[in-house]
């Protein structure tokens, strides 16, 4: 994103210290994760330096720093889905896409997170991809869902 | 507004407006322990020692972020209050390396080593350089028991040297945030701050990239306020604590800042800003250049003539002498440099002597190119029979145009070899004088410390040249300049930084400047490009514990010859100090040699730099006498005690003692468990193995004297390697009819074979040379005393020679 499209979000907002942490989530929403671009623009508007405002942002674990790929697979590690066997999703997944959680393929098609609870425990054991819910998956169907992923 | 009172452990005490609890406890005498809480700072609350209880509030607050308020009722040191804080050291302590602290030796431990261990980790109060100041021990000595009831966790995370100037050793912080709240005080707007958080947070830049990539200006605030030695001065930190601070002014470019400078055994060893307001900040050639250039090997000390083709020292009143024939012989033929960074006092001089003489005035600023190109022509066509140069402004070949060149300077430099008379002076801090404020009015600089060998003020020899002639120098007062227009200040921005300093390039002297962008001279250049090829190759290096290598060289003739308990010499580098190391593993047939190396200084260090595929300039061996095997009778019991680089030293002789028939049990101990290495390689050569921990971390706590204490008369022999200290513990601590009992000696060693006597021992009153008769000598019968004080006989040197920079990598 350019440096007038930052503005154009932070704007929204007061200068003021407290309100850095919505304007990131903002950012992000857009942008899909905080850019090194992305935090300049905002330590400036708000007035903090660069290293304050990354304190604020790295404290939190929903920020990302580098850019997510075009889709995104959640995997809950939930109970109810660990007990379901989500642990073997997981795996077949990192071993598939050749990257590990948090991480995303170097041809930036897929990122692939662990979240610790979907609160879709009935569904168990349940992934989320581009924020639609598959419910109770089996290895036979990861590989249909990963197929349609493009 | 008027002081009010309030009540703090049933005393009644007065206090001023804004006053913390904390701090209105401080100023009636009353103590409360606390690690981050700073006058001069923003209360922050988050090391949690100077907690209190308040009646009316709940729970213990943080004194140090809690106003004082009239009629308050406080307490600071209830049986709960002391718990609490107990138990918060307890757990900065299970986070921070801290085994010294739990062990039973540590007062004599720290009488024998009296500076701390000059190692690449600290891994302990016994090998980091903050030990001397360190706040955290100060406070968890001062007020608690040493039992820590927690586990030690050293996550060993690498010390970060990717920066100029600061090495940042994360496993020492306690995230008090003392750095980044000074970094806010002195500019505003903090460079660093906490990064991440839980097991992950950190001090750290956005990002965490290098200080250097961004906002970070190197004044070095951080570092000072650093209660812990997380973070250090690279190059100063081994120097302990100052004997004084004196201020003087810093006059490498216009601005002439005020600086404190920290002295020790008479040498400027560290500078800092005189106080933390903004106005007073320093930028990196302040806080971290002047040290190392006053310092610098490069240093002119000899006032030096040309006698028969040759510069030889000479006195003082002959160079005079000298100086005045060249003068009247050239006079109207004659170029003078006036340096304008100089003290005025310089300045007036050499105004004086220009004038009588006839000759040519240039004036140069401390960081000018060199000559103008009219001047350098006028060289080139010989139209000067002599000239008077200040600093560094000539090249060789320029040099070598002037029948009569007269240097005055305060670095040697290749331009000198050219020079009739070659004058050293002092510079700022070293010498008295004026400068210029920023105004243009005068201000005096005093001088830190004494100048050294022939350096003396340059103001004092031109006055002295100037009686001799009749001038009189008070004829040449002169307004100062103020700073000049368009003046860039290097403390708001480093890449404001002057490149040189009386025409020298500073980074010839400050390596880590080039790592802010300022260039280093050519000729320094060329020189470290040349790299050695030659030598011996390291096939393996692995880090067995914290400053712990085992290193694999490429030695065939030498396999073919070691026996255990043998040593060799090795050099990094051609120009490397000269090191024993002990050979704990072989092969003939394919001809590698192993050592253990223990870091502990600058030639250990250097080898600890180098990597798999570089090569050692020198490894010469075996040496030293082999441990005599067949004094071990077949079935007989042998104890083998292993400390520090001991641990891998009698694996060789367990080994070759159990192929023997010799029953052998090997006792090892470090401060704590990680520290530990070769158990399994020792478990794998002996019947048993004892681990002992000084913190108790792992095995008994205690350490190789316990073990001997305990069953030292169940050996028929013993056989201790290890630190002095630890082999003087064990020597107290062994049978007093112990028949058979040996240690193995490490003094200081040059040659390695008995012809400097650099290592000599005194043993059972005799003297003997430990690289030829030893190492290993009867332990009963050595003066352990005399040894630990030859061993710091370079105490000082060694420190002055910690490395910066290892062929142009940061070491570690």
């Amino acid at each position: 994103m350019a440096n007038g499209e930052y503005e154009e979000i932070l704007k929204a907002y007061a200068p003021r210290r407290e309100n850095l942490v919505t304007a990131f989530q903002d950012i992000q929403e857009k942008e899909g994760y905080i850019s090194e671009g992305a935090l300049a623009a905002a330590a400036e508007y708000f007035s903090v330096s660069k290293a304050d405002a990354y304190s604020v942002v790295s404290f939190y674990a929903q920020f990302k720093f580098k850019r997510p790929g075009k889709h995104t697979i959640k995997v809950c590690k939930g109970t109810a889905c660990h007990v379901r066997g989500s642990g073997s999703l997981l795996a077949a997944l990192e071993e598939r896409l050749g990257i590990k959680e948090g991480e995303t393929t170097p041809d930036g098609l897929i990122s692939l997170e662990r979240v610790a609870c979907l609160g879709a425990c009935a569904l168990a054991p349940a992934i989320v991809v581009d924020d639609k819910v598959h419910a109770r998956i089996t290895l036979a169907q990861l590989e249909k869902i990963l197929k349609g992923l493009q | 507004m008027s002081t009010f009172k309030l009540t703090i452990d049933g005393k009644v005490v007065e206090a001023q407006p804004g006053m913390t609890v904390l701090q209105a406890a401080k100023s009636a005498g009353i103590f409360i322990p606390s690690l981050c809480a700073h006058d001069e700072l923003s209360p922050y609350g988050a090391c949690r020692l100077c907690v209190v209880e308040i009646d009316g509030v709940r729970g213990t607050p943080t004194s140090c972020t809690t106003p004082a308020a009239e009629g308050m009722v406080v307490r600071t040191n209830t049986d709960q209050l002391q718990l609490q804080r107990r138990r918060t050291i307890e757990l900065m302590m299970s986070g921070h390396p801290s085994p010294c602290f739990s062990c039973d030796s540590r007062a004599d431990c720290e009488v024998e080593k009296s500076q701390p261990t000059r190692a690449g980790h600290a891994t302990r109060c016994g090998t980091c350089s903050n030990r001397p100041g360190c706040e955290l021990r100060e406070v968890a000595m001062g007020n608690f028991t040493r039992d820590i009831g927690l586990p030690l966790i050293y996550d060993e995370s690498k010390v970060e040297r990717n920066d100029p100037f600061i090495d940042k050793d994360y496993n020492l912080c306690i995230l008090c945030g003392r750095c980044f709240r000074v970094c806010e005080k002195v500019h505003g707007k903090p460079a660093i701050s906490i990064a991440n958080r839980g097991k992950k947070a950190k001090i750290s830049s956005e990002f965490e990239k290098a200080w250097s990539a961004e906002e970070c200006k190197f004044c070095g605030a951080c570092v000072d306020e650093c209660p812990t030695g997380a973070l250090t001065d690279r190059w100063g930190k081994w120097f302990g604590k100052p004997d004084k601070i004196s201020e003087t002014i810093c006059a490498i470019c216009p601005k002439h800042c005020r600086v404190a400078v920290k002295i020790k055994d008479g040498r400027i060893v560290s500078a800092k800003s005189v106080s933390l307001k903004r106005e007073d900040a320093l930028c990196a050639l302040g806080r971290f250049g002047i040290p190392q250039i006053m310092n610098s090997r490069s240093r002119l000390l000899r006032a030096q003539m040309r006698k028969e083709g040759e510069l030889v020292p000479v006195s003082g009143p002959e160079i005079i002498k000298r100086f005045i024939e060249i003068c009247r012989s050239a006079e109207g033929k004659i170029l003078v440099t006036e340096h304008t960074g100089g003290f005025y006092e310089s300045r007036k001089g050499i105004r004086a002597l220009a004038d009588r003489f006839g000759a040519k005035l240039v004036k140069l600023s401390n960081d000018s190119d060199g000559l103008d190109e009219e001047t350098k022509r006028e060289i080139a066509e010989g139209k000067f029979e002599a000239a008077f140069i200040v600093g560094s402004y000539l090249d060789e070949s320029l040099a070598s145009k002037i029948p009569h060149l007269i240097i005055a300077d305060f670095m040697k430099t290749p331009e000198q070899e050219s020079a009739e008379l070659v004058i050293p002076f002092s510079i700022f801090g070293e010498t008295a004088g004026t400068f210029a404020s920023s105004g243009g009015e005068k201000i005096m600089s005093a001088a830190a410390v004494a100048s050294r060998s022939d350096q003396r003020p340059l103001s004092g020899f031109l006055s002295e040249v100037c009686r001799e002639c009749g001038v009189d120098v008070k004829a040449f007062d002169f307004k100062l300049e103020g700073l000049p227009a368009g003046f860039k200040d290097p403390a708001e921005d480093k890449r404001n930084m002057p490149e040189r300093f009386l025409g020298h390039f500073l980074a010839d002297f400050v390596p880590d400047l080039e790592m802010l962008g300022l260039r280093a001279s050519p000729h320094k250049k060329a020189a470290k490009m040349a790299d050695f090829d030659a030598g011996f190759e390291i096939l393996e290096k692995r880090s067995v514990a914290p400053n712990f290598h085992e290193v694999t060289v490429k030695a065939p003739d030498m396999a073919k010859f070691v026996q255990p308990g043998q040593f060799a010499i090795l050099m990094a580098n051609a120009d490397s100090e000269r090191s024993p190391f002990t050979i704990i593993d072989w092969d003939a047939e394919a001809g590698w040699v192993k050592f253990i190396l223990e870091e502990v200084g600058r030639s250990s260090a250097e080898i600890g730099a180098l990597k798999k595929g570089d090569r050692l300039a020198v490894v010469s061996g075996p040496l030293g006498t082999p441990v005599n095997l067949d004094a071990f009778a077949k079935g007989s019991k042998a104890l083998l005690l292993g400390g520090c680089y001991g641990i891998g030293a009698i694996y060789p002789i367990a080994r070759a003692l159990s192929e023997r028939g010799v029953e052998v049990t090997c006792a090892i101990e470090a401060s704590s468990a990680y520290m530990l290495y070769f158990k399994d390689e020792l478990k794998s050569v002996s019947k048993k193995l004892v681990v002992r921990t000084r913190d108790g971390s792992e095995g008994e706590k205690g350490g190789c004297r316990d073990v001997l204490k305990e069953s030292g008369k169940d050996y028929d022999s013993i056989v201790a390697i290890g630190c002095v200290f630890m082999m003087k513990q064990c020597a107290q601590a062994a049978p007093k009819d112990a028949k058979h009992a040996l240690c193995a000696l490490n003094p200081i060693m040059v040659d390695g074979t008995g012809m400097c006597g650099a290592c000599r021992v005194s043993v059972g009153g005799e003297t003997k040379f430990a690289c030829v008769d030893g190492p290993f000598f009867p332990l009963l019968d050595v003066d352990f005393a005399e040894l630990g004080k030859r061993r710091t006989a370079y105490k000082l040197l060694e420190i002055e020679a910690m490395p910066r920079h290892i062929g142009g990598k940061c070491h570690s």
